[in-house]
């Protein structure tokens, strides 16, 4: 079967040449707008290189000529035009999702919105996850808002949203940082579009992405946090939520299409489900023990455009209601706003060292 | 943004002497990197302007406080005024190009602007702050990568730039140019006029100089090897006016650089694989101002011939190599690879 060459491949020498010298050329920036040590990009496409190379000794030992489209995008590696002619030319390729090896008892509301339904019609027959030598190495934290897009306030409390995630952000890095490459989407109070948050997040080939973000509801009543992964809703406040969120995203409605088509496909949401569930269980855990009354609202499905254009799994968290008299209150206090950061923390570790585990279990 | 508006590219070569723009709409600009502002009322009315850049600050330096913001072809640190200065520089320069104009009629500019190879991260952190709010979308790049791009020397090159404030190597291997792959000296033109300065200093006592006067003298008469007539200058010593003989101090100046460019030189190329060595040196490019020397290019190719010898080619418009690389860059950049600025 010949090779079509896709639009925009480069097919002479010299235009290969070209794409070599942009990937550099952007890799260098991107090492600068992250501010990560020189070459710390170039070393993490290599080992994802060899990463995916090894996924496929596996997959072909294994007589499987099963080229799993999810898996590649569950190690955070971008379907670039390659990968794309790759597929096209190897013809009856197969997509499978990865299921977790040991499900948690399920937390997750899932709205009755018609579309869970469809997902799970859709998904295909899990493969073992021992057979993929899954690693968490690079988490991308994302403060919600900053710059000119202040997000929610409580005049009374006089805090801003942006002030808020941005805080809880630095704490949580410097709890992550010993352990992971942490890339962060924004660097102080400055004003990043979502479309960009996203590309930091995907260049960075990021394992696993987390946006922090205080909630506003309408009933001052109430209180809690809530924890979403991508996906459709009916819920007409989750939607409202989404829109707010997603107001000013840099991507156009073709680009908002084709990244509504990709996730609903439901390749990444399995692994952006669990990570979910670990956050929330692990925000619930932490804060019930200075915050008696926190509520889990629950995990839940929303289309946050920094959920669905990510390539990792991704998960954005509501931290607290800023709405809610008491949690404004306790969002002004450091130390609440250290055990958010911890519980964060203890959400992304405890993913990670779930599928560590089970990768080591597999192997035994 | 109406369907209308027009969009700019620019390449953006930010020196330590001069900085140039080369624009997608065929405008070039260079001007040296000077800024001044006026020092009181009085001389904000004498001159009319509340800033003055390039030839013009010089000229009229005694009423001004005025910056060189690069030095070594780095940003000064720790002065807010460099700061200000360097983003009134490249907000000049915007200006000269039409970037101005067409980001007010609702067009968007992206920038590609070149930094020294070895340039630090808070360097080019005081860039990317420098450009906010005056383009839309921005790459920073190393400016020897710059120049070998724009002239396709892509694969099996070195570029040597030489500008006031740094000399930059940068060996082409196929791709993006590492640390390994460049190296920064700070020998360049500025150097070569404290040397010269010193040895006037030296060598002809109770002259009064300013270094503005030294560089002219250099810019006007410098060369390496044999001197091809002597050189002359008028100039006070000691209040009285004095013809001086300085092609002597001119040719040490000079000749002073070639050592340390040649053996950086020769040292990328010793880590270039050995079977690609002769093609390098033999597509060793000289560019930046201070690469019209005469003499320099001879110097460095004599310096390859114990090794099996080598070409050296002086592009023919040093001073916008830079920035012609950088719109170069510009124009092929991926849409996705941009910075997006805030507004």
């Amino acid at each position: 079967m010949g090779i079509t060459p896709l639009r925009g491949w480069p097919v002479t020498p010299r235009q290969r040449l070209k794409q070599r010298l942009f990937e550099g050329l952007a890799e260098d920036n991107l090492e600068l707008i992250t501010n990560q040590p020189r070459g710390t990009i170039r070393r993490q496409r290599e080992a994802r290189s060899e990463r995916l190379r090894r996924l496929r000794r596996a997959l072909l030992a294994g007589g499987s000529l099963v080229v799993v489209a999810a898996v590649v995008l569950t190690l955070g590696l971008r379907t670039d035009a390659r990968a794309q002619r790759a597929t096209e030319d190897g013809g009856g390729l197969e997509v499978a999702a990865v299921a977790p090896a040991r499900p948690p008892a399920s937390r997750t509301v899932d709205p009755a919105d018609g579309l869970g339904a469809v997902i799970s019609g859709r998904q295909p027959q899990p493969i073992e996850r021992g057979v993929i030598p899954l690693e968490v190495r690079t988490v991308v934290v994302d403060p919600g808002h900053g710059g000119r897009d202040g997000g929610t306030h409580v005049p009374q409390h006089g805090m801003l949203e942006k002030d808020i995630t941005w805080d809880i952000a630095v704490r949580l890095r410097a709890l992550l940082e010993d352990d992971f490459e942490v890339v962060m989407t924004r660097h102080g109070d400055e004003t990043v579009e979502l479309r960009e948050r996203t590309e930091i997040a995907n260049t960075a080939a990021a394992d696993l992405f987390v946006s922090i973000h205080v909630n506003w509801l309408p009933d001052r009543e109430a209180r809690g946090f809530e924890t979403y992964f991508a996906g459709a809703t009916v819920d007409p406040f989750l939607k409202e939520l989404a829109a707010a969120e997603n107001r000013d995203s840099g991507f156009s409605v073709a680009d908002t299409r084709r990244l509504l088509d990709g996730i609903y496909s439901g390749v990444r949401l399995d692994e952006s489900r669990r990570f979910a569930e670990w956050v929330g269980a692990s925000l619930f855990d932490t804060l019930s023990t200075s915050n008696s009354q926190v509520v889990d609202r629950g995990v839940m499905r929303a289309p946050f455009v920094v959920l669905v254009a990510t390539e990792m799994p991704a998960v954005l968290a509501e931290v607290a209601c800023i709405s809610n008299d008491r949690e404004a209150r306790l969002l002004g206090l450091e130390p609440y706003r250290q055990s958010i950061a911890e519980a964060l923390s203890a959400g992304i570790r405890g993913y990670a060292r779930e599928i560590s585990e089970s990768n080591k279990g597999e192997d035994a | 943004m109406t369907d209308s508006a027009k969009h700019l590219l620019v390449g953006i070569d930010l020196g330590t002497s001069q900085s140039a723009i080369c624009t997608s709409e065929g405008t070039r600009c260079v001007v040296d990197s000077y800024v001044g502002w006026p020092v009181d009322a009085v001389a904000r009315k004498i001159l009319g302007k509340e800033v003055l850049f390039g030839a013009e600050a010089v000229d009229n330096r005694t009423m001004l406080e005025v910056h060189r913001p690069l030095e070594r072809g780095l940003l000064k640190e720790g002065s807010d005024k460099d700061q200000q200065a360097i983003r009134e520089l490249l907000g000049h320069l915007l200006e000269l190009g039409g970037a101005a104009e067409v980001r007010r009629k609702g067009g968007k500019v992206r920038a590609v602007v070149g930094v020294p190879a070895e340039a630090l991260r808070v360097n080019k952190q005081h860039v990317r702050h420098a450009m906010r709010g005056l383009v839309d979308g921005l790459i920073i790049t190393s400016e020897p990568f710059a120049v070998a791009y724009g002239l396709d020397a892509l694969l099996h090159s070195m570029v040597v730039d030489i500008g006031a404030g740094t000399t930059d190597f940068c060996v082409m291997k196929g791709r993006y140019p590492t640390e390994e792959d460049q190296r920064t000296l700070v020998n360049a033109g500025d150097w070569v006029d404290e040397q010269l300065h010193t040895l006037l200093g030296e060598r002809h006592p109770g002259i009064s100089v300013s270094i503005h006067t030294v560089r002219e003298w250099k810019e006007k008469h410098s060369f390496i090897g044999e001197p091809p007539k002597k050189i002359t200058v008028s100039i006070p010593i000691k209040g009285k006016p004095a013809e001086i003989d300085i092609t002597a101090e001119i040719r040490e100046a000079c000749e002073s650089l070639g050592p340390p460019v040649a053996e950086a030189m020769l040292d990328l190329i010793a880590g270039v694989e050995s079977e690609y060595q002769e093609r390098v040196r033999n597509n060793v490019i000289l560019a930046g101002g201070t690469s019209r020397m005469p003499g320099l290019g001879r110097y460095l190719e004599q310096a390859m011939d114990e090794y099996g010898g080598g070409k050296v080619k002086v592009v023919k418009d040093p001073v916008y190599a830079g920035a012609n690389g950088g719109l170069a860059l510009a124009q092929d950049a991926p849409k996705a690879d941009w910075e997006k600025l805030p507004g």
